[in-house]
């Protein structure tokens, strides 16, 4: 890649762009750029100048930064819905938490009631008395 | 990078529409695509080249174009084509300029206001 467009690639990646795009953005642009460089050369150019004049071709900074971060679809979906990427697993870790904890709950309190009330550890011992009231 | 002077905001839509446009005769890459729009407006219309690569790259994601990768001279280019999308788009797009164009022709040329904008 270009040295020119390091910084462009920071700029973009810093404001959210997925770096899929930023990746093709430069790709396109480094080849536009050595496309004029080619055209200022065959002019009658001297490498440098012609180096220079197709940067200024290209466009400013600025604005070669600003027209791909107005472009909302092509940045990173921790950009574009946050709370999709941050909240919701959040949100999914809490709600397991609680049902682990609500589980925990029933267990001790299944306990709680077995110790309270004994005979329901044998649940068929009425029945069995009842059927064989002799025995 | 040297800043470069571009048209202002009321070229809003016009890389669209000119992308469209040349693309629908044939397909191009990005320094053809701007070249064309150079050479067929004169000048005119003036910006920085690179932009137009988000202009692309948005309207394939809408649909409106795609794109496939050439190699011609031993170099790999990214050309650019319309789709059938992008072709009703276009149609849009011409339609709607062309009316305001001609509103603001009217406009200049001392029509009234109330035909102008109809």
């Amino acid at each position: 890649m270009a040295k020119p467009f390091n910084e462009l690639r920071e700029r973009l990646l810093r404001a959210g762009v997925a770096p899929r795009h930023v990746r093709r953005y430069l790709t396109e642009l480094t080849d536009h750029l050595a496309d004029l460089r080619a055209e200022e050369e065959r002019a009658g150019r001297s490498r440098a100048d012609a180096e220079a004049a197709a940067l200024v071709r290209l466009g400013g900074m600025d604005d070669l930064a600003k027209a791909m971060i107005e472009q909302r679809q092509f940045q990173s979906w921790c950009v574009r819905a946050p709370w999709a990427m941050f909240g919701l697993p959040l949100s999914a870790r809490g709600l397991l938490r609680r049902l682990l904890l609500f589980v925990v709950w029933l267990e001790n309190l299944s306990a709680g009631i077995r110790y309270a009330f004994p005979r329901l550890n044998r649940p068929n011992l009425r029945a069995c008395e009842s059927l064989f009231p002799g025995r | 990078m040297a800043a470069r002077e571009t048209n202002p905001n009321f070229m809003n839509g016009v890389p669209e529409l000119l992308i469209l446009r040349l693309l629908q005769q044939e397909e191009m890459y990005g320094y053809e695509i701007v070249q064309a729009i150079r050479n067929r407006t004169a000048a005119v219309i003036a910006v920085g080249e690179g932009v137009v690569y988000p202009v692309l790259h948005a309207l394939e994601r809408e649909g409106a174009l795609r794109s496939r990768r050439k190699t011609v001279n031993s170099r790999s280019r990214i050309y650019y084509s319309v789709t059938p999308r992008g072709s009703h788009r276009l149609a849009d797009l011409s339609e709607a300029w062309s009316n305001l164009a001609a509103a603001i022709q009217k406009m200049l040329t001392g029509g009234q206001h109330g035909e102008a904008i109809q």
